[in-house]
């Protein structure tokens, strides 16, 4: 392995002057614009929202990428900016006995299917080697626009991966797995070629919390919903679809969101502390160490 | 495959030539103690003494390393400043090794950037001021370069704005209305186009193409409800990020890879007419418009709801005229996304020219290519160090040779752009520049090059040895028995070798 000659500091070429600043704009004008621009290097926000489970009696899972993903268009981010990848259809299942519906609550008050859905990878499209593709930029050519993470270095990405998992790994399709550690170098990589500001990545699986704790990039945030050797636990029963419609951990999740508007100041501190064990039954855990903010920010 | 050849260094790129045009009129004279030709040796000193690489050495050993060199022209050759005149101060890269400038060559020739130096009552510029102008400004560009390539993201105002560095981009204007029923809208933007924005797309042409679009939305209706004010409405700062309905407008693209930037002219439901940005008095300057970070620019048409008669008018349509101030604003908003940096007035007496018909001056633009081969360079360098640190690390990958062939052409090209450099072409270095960084990412990003899937050790043996062992007993335990059976037989013990019983 020959070793780069490649110089990236740079020589002085400037004596130390103590000339000022050409500033185009004058320093009142530089205040006043200060207000406007958010308090972190950020400009876009991503969201990529994935259900890995498929079958009927896994309705849960795609019930609660499906829910997550009202609240951030809800809050904001547009389709062109979210990724949904739901590794089955329940809507049009033909054991399903409120067909085009998908609800995640036994009330059925909010179809969150209905007419607005963007799916952009479904099915069989689902894969361990069409999500680490998408994540590190390495999608074929003819990939259309809608399943590129087209992120920069001043988006915020929130990961959200639900299904089946145990201990370091998560079940695609109850054919493949995916290691902690595939994840950990798909945001390494992601940190070399700049795709990301931050990243908040939570999970909602069996001992989740263990899916994170191979990670080493900076400005990632996780949390999880259970610990290693803890199960999590579904909500409400449904009886009229006989199965249940959405898992503990993102339910209280939901609830919190419901609170929230695209004006709030809340703080992930906030999100945090709103967690009850209680209703959850498992213990979820966040991991800041590599998060350059302070959550109460 | 291996790559074996190193890249160029960094510090080549910052030697690019520039030649500042000093003009001055009538008044404007040296002072008296000083001779003319002290004067012309004085600004050159002070102009080289500003560039110079090691201050400390120029003072200790008395020579200067340099890597610009200026030296004071009058049309071509070297002259006094004594009178009033037509003066170049021409700053060129010295070649490495020598302190003789690299012979300037037609397209640097072509790259002369005027300094207006205006007269005043009380004898004009002293040359303190004018060493101290133009040695700011060099600097100035020196620094805007060096932040721009620094490792950590700058969180300044102007780098979060800005779009990453794209070859073509896609412009779309889009004329939304938010209540058709209530007033029709339709705008000439064919022409408009034509007469402002094209002349500066042309111009800014040497560093980005551009795909333009239009499209007119008639019912658009707004996320968020403005305040309601004495006249009108307004809106606070912390609507502005949540105004463009992104979910309802139409703004999506069809492209795979192209960024795309959006410009919008909104215009409000007669009942929220005027609708105005800030508080109650009204918008800061004369245009009600604001931009967004790295997606485009917005501007507000509040047109009078009354015809000349008094009435209420039902359809309202932009003129060309009607258009200027907008296009005009969406050329400074499109300005500032795409990194053009304000070329700011040295001191109180000299003004760089900068008002062009386009939108854009020759300085400006020269920045602007600066700006951006240095982030091009700097791109592909650590672009091709990523690739090969992860070529490096994962041992189990498969690296074509396509993708070894890109990256040397990604090397050649960087190469290309410091030759460039050293010969003054400074539009043909940073083509090269932008070749070299779309050959990196090309070979980083290629489909082929996912690893396999992480596969430790352990999870080998657990997955083979289940397999592996029961398959192995019946041939251990056969190996064994002839192994005993041999040993036995060598031995002379072996009872059993009797022939099978009848």
């Amino acid at each position: 392995m020959h070793a780069w000659g490649i110089l990236l500091q740079l020589a002085a070429l400037v004596a130390a002057l103590s000339a000022s600043c050409l500033a185009a704009d004058n320093p009142k004008h530089e205040e006043k614009l200060r207000e406007f621009f958010t308090k972190d290097g950020h400009t876009n926000n991503w969201a990529v929202l994935m259900c890995t489970s498929r079958f009927w009696f896994n309705y849960r899972h795609i019930s609660n990428t499906l829910a997550m993903y009202r609240t951030v268009k809800r809050l904001g981010i547009p389709d062109s900016n979210i990724i949904l990848m739901l590794a089955d259809d329940m809507a049009c299942n033909p054991r399903n006995k409120l067909p085009a519906a998908v609800y995640s609550h036994p009330d059925h008050d909010i179809d969150i299917y209905g007419e607005n859905v963007e799916v952009d990878y479904r099915g069989y499209e689902v894969t361990v080697e069409n999500f680490i593709r998408m994540m590190t930029g390495r999608v074929t050519p003819d990939t259309p626009r809608n399943k590129r993470l087209l992120t920069d270095d001043k988006s915020n990405i929130f990961f959200y991966l639900t299904g089946h998992g145990g201990e370091d790994f998560l079940k695609f399709q109850d054919a493949e797995e995916i290691n902690s550690q595939d994840i950990a170098d798909a945001f390494a990589q992601m940190r070399a070629k700049r795709r990301y500001n931050e990243i908040l990545f939570m999970a909602d699986t069996c001992q989740a919390n263990t899916l994170y704790s191979r990670f080493k990039s900076p400005n990632v945030l996780s949390v999880g919903s259970s610990e290693l050797g803890q199960n999590s636990y579904s909500y409400f029963h449904d009886p009229e679809l006989g199965l249940t419609v959405v898992d503990r951990f993102t339910y209280v999740n939901l609830k919190y969101f419901e609170g929230v508007g695209m004006q709030s100041t809340k703080t992930f501190a906030d999100l945090f502390s709103s967690y009850d064990t209680k209703v959850i039954r498992s213990n979820p855990r966040y991991d800041s160490r590599w998060f350059g903010r302070r959550l109460n920010e | 495959a291996e790559i074996d050849r190193p890249a160029a260094p960094i510090q080549t790129i910052l030697q690019i030539p520039v030649q500042l045009e000093l003009q001055w009129d009538g008044s404007a004279k040296p002072s008296d103690q000083e001779q003319s030709g002290d004067w012309r040796d004085r600004l050159e000193r002070a102009v080289n003494l500003a560039l110079a690489t090691d201050r400390d050495q120029l003072e200790t050993s008395g020579k200067l390393d340099v890597a610009l060199i200026a030296r004071v022209l009058e049309d071509g050759k070297h002259a006094d400043i004594d009178q009033p005149g037509h003066y170049r101060i021409q700053v060129t890269a010295r070649r490495r090794g020598s302190m003789q400038a690299t012979p300037s060559t037609e397209s640097t020739r072509l790259r002369v950037l005027k300094l207006f130096v205006p007269s005043t009552e009380d004898g004009g510029p002293t040359l303190p001021s004018l060493e101290k102008a133009v040695a700011e400004h060099l600097m100035g560009e020196q620094r805007q370069l060096r932040a721009s390539i620094s490792q950590h993201a700058s969180s300044s105002a102007a780098r979060l704005r800005e779009f990453n560095y794209h070859p073509t981009y896609s412009i779309v204007f889009s004329l939304m209305n938010e209540d058709s029923d209530a007033l029709e809208t339709s705008w000439d933007i064919k022409d408009a186009l034509k007469a402002y924005v094209y002349p500066f797309l042309k111009d800014i042409s040497a560093v980005s193409r551009f795909h333009v679009q239009s499209q007119v939305s008639y019912y658009s209706p707004l996320p968020i409800a403005p305040v309601a004010g004495d006249n009108g409405t307004y809106l606070t700062p912390n609507m502005l990020p949540h105004f463009v309905n992104l979910a309802e407008w139409n703004l999506a693209s069809t492209d795979p890879v192209l960024p795309t930037i959006h410009f919008i002219l909104f215009v409000p439901k007669p009942k929220s007419l005027p609708m105005r940005i800030g508080g109650q008095k009204g918008s800061e300057g004369p245009v009600n418009g604001f931009l967004v970070p790295q997606w485009g620019g917005v501007v507000i048409a509040n047109p009078s709801v009354l015809s000349g008669g008094g009435r209420t008018k039902r359809r309202h349509h932009f003129g060309v005229k009607e258009l200027r101030p907008v296009m005009q604003t969406f050329i400074a908003q499109l300005r500032l996304l795409l990194g053009v940096r304000e070329v700011g007035s040295a001191s109180d007496t000299l003004v760089f020219d900068r008002v062009t018909p386009s939108g854009i001056s020759t300085l400006e633009l020269d920045n602007l290519i600066r700006y951006r081969l240095t982030q091009n360079v700097n791109q592909a360098a650590s672009t091709l160090v990523s690739l090969n640190k992860m070529v490096a690390s994962l041992q189990s990958m498969v690296v074509q040779n396509h993708i070894r062939d890109l990256a040397n052409l990604a090397l050649e090209r960087l190469d290309a752009v410091s030759e460039h450099l050293e010969r003054g072409q400074l539009v043909e270095a940073f083509s090269s520049s932008v070749e070299a960084s779309s050959l990196a990412e090309r070979a980083f990003f290629d489909p082929n090059m996912v690893g396999m899937l992480y596969f430790p050790d352990e999870h080998k043996y657990a997955i083979y040895f289940p397999f592996l062992i029961p398959a192995a007993v019946p041939v251990i335990s056969v190996v064994l028995h002839r192994l005993k059976e041999w040993k036995q037989a060598r031995l002379g013990k072996n009872c059993r070798a009797n022939p099978h019983p009848e």
